[in-house]
């Protein structure tokens, strides 16, 4: 008797808990403030990853407001609630089971990483709340259901922008390759870069590994330095490549590096230095780029944040905002379901990543470009890649371009997918041609054959 | 016919009956399960996901109590073995049948998982639990990162993305059934002999040694128990939130397991439940504070720690407080006229120092013999050989017809050789009933799973160790001590427990290291009356070691001197008293020749 | 084969590093018998207050001169020594008395704090920082180091024998040494018990300092987060030399570098962290005091 007693003593205290937190949480059941629009983000504020969660909240902040200062959304105010997961995978889920059930958000944005995106997309497909992801890139992620997108490229696309790049602009044959273990973004990317450059016709002599944290690559830079590799790509985040750059140098490591938008960040130059120049890494923009659309939002984010330069994330969690509340705007009502009908139809949304489309796998279409890291840190145009052909945007390696001029947007006559460039290189490069309309799915990608289970 | 048939009914009706409470609660899981958990109207999915992980917290911390809390040792790799759960079973399940609908293959993966998540505790455990406190701390932890490492870089296991998605199989029904089972199988391990064995291994490894509890043994036993329900948590975890990543599994979350067993009260399972509970909910309350969510945590937890270092509730239980007493009387006899102890010119060296050499000793059943010598003769060393702390260099021991060397003290113990210490070695935090209680381990036979089961064996078992602990309490003058802490208890009354805690291994020849150190008069004229009155009752032979000489003249029969390690002579009192060699020994050369006629006076050798 | 010298130097130049942190590490332990969780997180606080002191005050971050250099060290030498002396006050001290495994519990919470405190004060950004002027690396046959290696190495080298001295030249030094073998009997002989362990700690933390400084020259990327990995790193060395030995330090430091290196650049780097597992594994099992220490039996 006792026994029981002890137990169920503890399981009432605990259900009287869960009820407790219930009405903090704020809201009863059925009832919703009707004068504000609630939007949830879960990020990583806190923990290992603080770093990223951080910028893509800033990015986030800026968008929200932005569109309440031109007046909301449909005559409302729109209210962001932040929940942090710590970086761990299953406060991510709780976060979001939170936001939904307890705060009543309308719609969901996040998470940065793919594994946390994971675990908090069922819950999203559940409840029905549409989700967008400003930076998740994992393919699994916008496949858990038809209420889940993204706004960002996916994996496949930049191991393909790259080993293009790499094979086409650069003319290598040789490469290496040094990928994050720990990080499901870095190992994506390599090892698409690993098939479409070897289907490119080039060679990957060596594939090294490390796990982000760690400060001594010495070993794996001196193995890669044996096998004697023309150029070296390194899809990690600029936490690590800064650090990786400088030791290549120092055991004698002349290749250029090749990378990802993870690079982009302004501590990358900080603690790379000098032994970054020459390399070259794909990105959704340029932070450099003159366009009036770029450079607003460069000026606006350094104000409202003591001068720090928006990084990629803060760029893609602006955009995926941006986008929702654009989606928002073009919704028949405010319910799950019309706000997800708007968000699938979204054609070119005018971010400052790019112009936007959704295909229909609920995946960014938008092309990437690849900039060159010159002397004192100055990013160059160095070439975009379109999504469908294999068509590159050439800017020969080398040749500067300091100033990049807004372009003409072409219009696009076929169906549905194709994005139109925003920026047009300078002088000597003509206007991109255009190739047939695709079915979305970026060319270069083995069919069948995906990164990850 | 019917009395045959009716107890095999009576056993099977005291099972269940015994598991009465886990019965009766399953229905009214399942009944919250399906009406408030998923219901949709109620909106309380936010609730039940903190309910839910409330509940495998609960899980992991009392599993860890049973390392940590009860058998004393410092883990924190807990999350590695919930990850091989974890990921055992998800794999299962997710190359399993679509469809499960009465959670068959559920339980079989949660079980391989589980059955994987012990055999890891066994692979970690085995070698590792030799190792100090906090050495055995940063292993354990290495070994959490390196199964993490391992999970990482193996795409069979989805690497860094993790495994998804894992079929939902498991809800707050399934997870708080396990808690449920979890917590009664922790709890009758603990109130059970086996569970007295684990904290004897806690207060103090070397008394329990000489107890006859096999210390190595029961620590894997718990490691591998503890690693056993980890892997449960981990199972229930990925097939509750369809996801499996590392990122869940690093030495943070180890740690916070770590807290809930520490804030709770080690060795507390009602401690760690509530602490579990609470330090799962309290990040939750802390959002408003989120940036500074884990800075008040770890300033919360060294907070407690210095306020409260024992945890909320030490090492007390909810059920303590329904505790009542019984006593009654049983005993068991064995008859031997061999000798019981034959030990032939046994010699030990600690590298260029001898410390006993060419030792023989015969003691016969009912014998009352001394072993006197000046400090450092080598006294306790004999005593170390006999029990098997030190093997011999050279010589024989045979203790009751059977070789000692090489033997375990927990196994001379077992063949009926006890003893007590010098230095009193009592497990210092633990009551008198349970000192002597745990000596009375070893001459049980119900296993663990029959102290789980609550079979009636263990029952019976447990009230037999306590009439018997009782009795004999109660023949050494401490039955109104029972329930004081050994710490507590007065020095004289601790050498009486200590001798107790001896008697209870139910041993044929006793061995007293010093038992009159720091007594009066009064007391050793009360020991000397206790020693004989304990041979003639549990006629049992006693090896005494001594340096009062009147307690020694008084109560043996036969005395061996020893001096640097070498007995210099053995025989009657009357002999040694005026022995020229012992008094040399004792007295010095000098006081010797000065008094040579004296001492030719009083008898001289024979 | 050149490449395998390379690998030499290259551990030799980690293990320096770990040496110096597991110096701090081992005078703790030898004297209060506790694993200083904390201490990773002083070293991570040094190389913070470097990157503060450089950036702020002399804005010669990137390249500075020797006196600048030498005001930024000693700067975080004093925080963390004072830091370091809050800590055992606060923290450690009140519980001396209480079980072993009490202390280590607060000793990871102090380590979570400075950790997300850091966090919340820096912010979670890595900072880039080397208070060493950029000289280029020397290279022998063929075999580059780097300058900030050879800076470390000599460094490490001075520390030790310093400290060394301290331990067995000086009165303060045979009082620890008293302690470390038993503190009440120290106490009796008339050892202010508070002082000694106090100096110690001050000391651990100053030497950490040193090590935070100089570790975020050689890899220029500064973040609250980055003292665990080493702090542990660095206890393994020190169990590895014989925990409470100095040399023992520094032997330990060198091998674990030499081990990381070659596991990382012969096998996989995944296995980076594993090596300093193994190894610490390794060693409790066979030769528990390691290498330099004498074993202590314990007396029944």
């Amino acid at each position: 008797m006792r026994r029981i007693s002890a137990k169920f003593l503890v399981c009432a205290l605990v259900l009287a808990a869960g009820c407790k937190k219930e009405e903090q949480g704020g809201g009863n059941v059925g009832a919703a403030d009707t004068s504000v629009i609630k939007v949830g983000e879960v990020g990583s504020m806190t923990g290992t990853e603080a770093t990223f969660g951080t910028s893509s909240d800033r990015g986030i902040q800026l968008a929200v407001k932005e569109v309440n200062s031109g007046g909301g959304i449909q005559g409302k105010q729109v209210q962001v609630i932040a929940l942090d997961d710590e970086g761990k995978p299953e406060e991510a889920a709780t976060a979001a089971t939170r936001l939904i059930s307890s705060e009543h958000v309308i719609a969901l944005l996040g998470e940065v990483a793919s594994t946390r995106s994971l675990f908090m997309a069922p819950k999203a497909q559940a409840a029905k709340v549409p989700m967008v992801s400003p930076s998740s890139t994992n393919e699994k992620v916008t496949a858990v259901g038809d209420y889940i997108f993204r706004a960002c490229f996916i994996d496949p696309f930049q191991g393909y922008v790259m080993a293009k790049f790499a094979t086409e602009t650069l003319k290598l044959k040789k490469a290496a390759i040094l990928r994050d273990v720990r990080n499901d973004y870095s190992v994506g990317l390599a090892k698409v870069f690993n098939d479409n450059f070897t289907k490119m016709g080039g060679q990957i002599v060596d594939n090294e590994s490390y796990s982000s944290g760690d400060v001594d690559f010495k070993a794996q830079l001196t193995n890669i330095k044996g096998a004697s590799p023309q150029a070296l790509y390194v899809p990690g985040y600029y936490t690590d490549v800064g650090l990786i750059a400088r030791q290549a140098r120092e055991v004698g490591l002349t290749v250029p590096l090749l990378g990802g938008d993870g690079w982009d960040s302004e501590k990358l130059y900080e603690i790379g230095g000098a032994a970054l120049e020459g390399s070259y890494f794909s990105n959704h923009y340029s932070v450099d780029d003159p366009s009036p659309r770029i450079q607003e939002f460069v000026v606006k984010f350094k104000k409202a944040y003591s001068g720090q330069v928006p990084d990629s994330l803060a760029a893609q969690a602006y955009d995926a905002a941006g986008m929702l509340f654009d989606a928002m705007k073009r919704a028949k009502d405010l319910s799950g379901p019309s706000i997800r009908e708007a968000l699938a139809q979204t054609k070119n949304y005018k971010g400052v990543t790019g112009d936007i489309t959704m295909d229909e796998k609920r995946n960014a279409t938008k092309p990437a470009v690849v900039l060159k890291i010159a002397k004192g840190g100055k990013y160059e145009f160095s070439g975009r890649i379109q999504p469908e052909g294999p068509t590159a945007e050439n800017s020969p390696a080398g040749t500067p371009s300091p100033k990049k001029t807004e372009g003409n947007t072409a219009p696009n006559p076929s169906p549905g997918n194709i994005p139109t460039p925003t920026r047009e290189p300078a002088v000597g490069a003509g206007s991109p041609a255009q190739t047939a309309a695709n079915t979305g799915q970026p060319q270069g990608v083995p069919a069948g054959e995906h990164p990850k289970k | 016919m019917s009395l045959l048939g009716g107890s095999a009914l009576q056993r099977t009706g005291k099972a269940v009956r015994s598991w009465l409470p886990f019965f009766v609660a399953v229905p009214f899981l399942v009944l919250i399960e399906k009406e408030i958990a998923q219901n949709p109207a109620l909106r309380l999915e936010y609730a039940f996901q903190n309910i839910n992980h409330i509940g495998i917290a609960i899980i992991l911390a009392v599993s860890l109590n049973l390392v940590n809390g009860l058998t004393g040792q410092f883990s924190i790799g807990h999350a590695g073995f919930m990850a091989v759960g974890g990921y055992v079973s998800a794999v299962l399940l997710m190359h399993g049948p679509p469809e499960d609908p009465y959670r068959i293959f559920f339980i079989i993966s949660m079980l391989a998982g589980a059955t994987a998540a012990a055999a890891a505790g066994w692979i970690v455990g085995k070698p590792s639990l030799r190792l100090r406190g906090d050495y055995l701390a940063i292993v354990t932890l290495g070994f959490g990162e390196i199964i993490r490492v391992i999970i990482e870089n193996t795409p069979f296991f989805g690497g860094a993305i993790g495994l998804s998605p894992i079929p939902h199989r498991a809800d707050f029904a399934w997870i708080w059934a396990m808690v449920i089972i979890t917590i009664l199988v922790a709890k009758r391990l603990r109130d059970s002999t086996h569970g007295r064995a684990f904290l004897s291994v806690r207060e103090d490894e070397v008394a329990a040694e000489a107890m006859g509890i096999d210390t190595t043994g029961y620590k894997v036993r718990a490691f591998v128990i503890s690693a056993f329900f980890a892997g449960v948590a981990g199972a229930l975890s990925g097939a509750f939130e369809g996801n499996l990543a590392p990122q869940s599994f690093t030495f943070v979350r180890s740690f916070e397991v770590v807290a809930m067993v520490v804030l709770g009260g080690m060795g507390s399972i009602t401690g760690s439940t509530i602490a579990a509970a609470v330090l799962t909910i309290l990040p939750e309350y802390l959002r408003a504070l989120a940036n500074l969510r884990m800075v008040i945590y770890s300033v919360a937890l060294i907070a407690l720690m210095l306020l409260r270092p024992r945890g909320l509730l030490g090492t007390r239980e909810v059920w303590d407080y329904w505790r009542k007493r019984r006593a009654v009387k049983r005993e068991r006899k064995r008859e031997l006229t061999e000798a019981l102890i034959d030990v032939r010119k046994a010699s030990i060296r600690f590298g260029g120092l001898t410390a006993v050499s060419d030792f023989s000793l015969q003691v016969r059943p009912r014998e009352l013999v001394a072993l006197i010598g000046p400090n450092g003769a080598g006294k306790t060393t004999v005593f170390n050989l006999l029990t098997g702390v030190y093997s011999p260099s050279e010589g024989e021991i045979q203790v009751l017809g059977r070789d000692t060397r090489g033997l375990s003290p927990h196994a001379i113990a077992h063949l009926g050789c006890a003893r007590t210490f010098q230095n009193i070695r009592l497990f210092r935090e633990l009551s008198a009933f349970d000192n002597v209680r745990i000596a009375c381990h070893h001459l049980t036979h119900e296993s663990m799973a029959a102290a789980v089961r609550h079979g009636a064996l263990a029952a019976q078992e447990e009230k037999w160790v306590a009439e018997r602990s009782d009795e004999l309490l109660g023949i050494m003058g401490l039955s109104s001590r029972r329930d004081e802490l050994a710490k507590n208890l007065p020095y004289g009354e601790q050498r009486r427990l200590e001798i107790a805690r001896a008697l209870a291994t139910g041993p044929q020849v006793l061995l007293l290291d010093e038992p009159a150190a720091g007594t009066n008069t009064k007391e050793k004229g009360e020991l000397m009356a206790l020693i004989r009155s304990i041979r003639d009752r549990f006629g049992v032979a006693i090896v005494l070691i001594e340096h009062d000489m009147k307690l020694v003249m008084g109560v043996s029969e036969r005395i061996l001197v020893l001096d640097h390690g070498v007995t210099i002579a053995q025989g009657l009192p009357r002999e040694i008293q005026s022995n020229p060699k012992v008094i040399e020994a004792y007295l010095g050369e000098k006081y010797a020749k000065e008094h040579a006629a004296q001492i030719a006076a009083a008898g001289g050798p024979r | 084969m050149i490449d395998f010298l390379q690998r030499v130097v290259d551990g030799v130049s980690l293990g320096a590093i770990y040496a110096l942190i597991a110096l701090g590490y081992t005078m703790v332990y030898g004297v209060l018998q506790l694993i200083n969780f904390a201490h990773g997180d002083v070293f991570m606080l040094g190389a913070m207050m470097g990157w503060y002191a450089s950036s702020v005050w002399t804005g010669q971050s990137r390249n500075p001169g020797i006196p600048s250099a030498l005001a930024v060290t000693l700067f975080a030498m004093v925080v963390c020594g004072v830091v370091g002396l809050l800590i055992e006050r606060l923290a450690y001290r009140p519980l001396r008395s209480s079980p072993r495994l009490n202390s280590l519990i607060t000793a990871i919470g102090v380590s979570f704090l400075l950790e997300y405190g850091g966090q919340l004060v820096f912010g979670p950004n890595p900072r880039a920082f080397g208070i060493l002027p950029h000289r280029p690396a020397s290279a022998i046959a063929g075999i580059s180091i780097g300058y900030v290696d050879l800076v470390t190495i000599v460094t490490s080298l001075a520390l030790m024998f310093l400290l060394q001295r301290i331990v067995f030249h000086t009165r303060m030094g045979t009082a620890m040494r008293a302690v470390s073998f038993n503190p009440s009997v120290a106490a009796l002989m008339g050892v202010n018990i508070d002082l000694v362990i106090s100096f110690t700690f001050v000391l651990g933390s100053v030497l950490a300092a040193v090590a935070g400084v100089l570790y975020a020259s050689k890899y220029p990327s500064v973040h609250p987060l980055m003292g665990l990995m080493p702090g542990l790193k660095a206890f393994v060395a020190a169990v590895l030399g014989g925990i409470g030995n100095v040399p023992g330090a520094m032997l330990g430091g060198l091998l674990l570098g030499l081990a990381e290196q070659l596991v990382s650049g012969y096998t996989s780097s995944s296995w980076r962290d594993a090596v300093a597992f193994g190894i610490l594994i390794l060693i409790l099992l066979v030769k528990p005091s390691g290498l330099l220490g004498r074993g202590a039996a314990e007396k029944v």
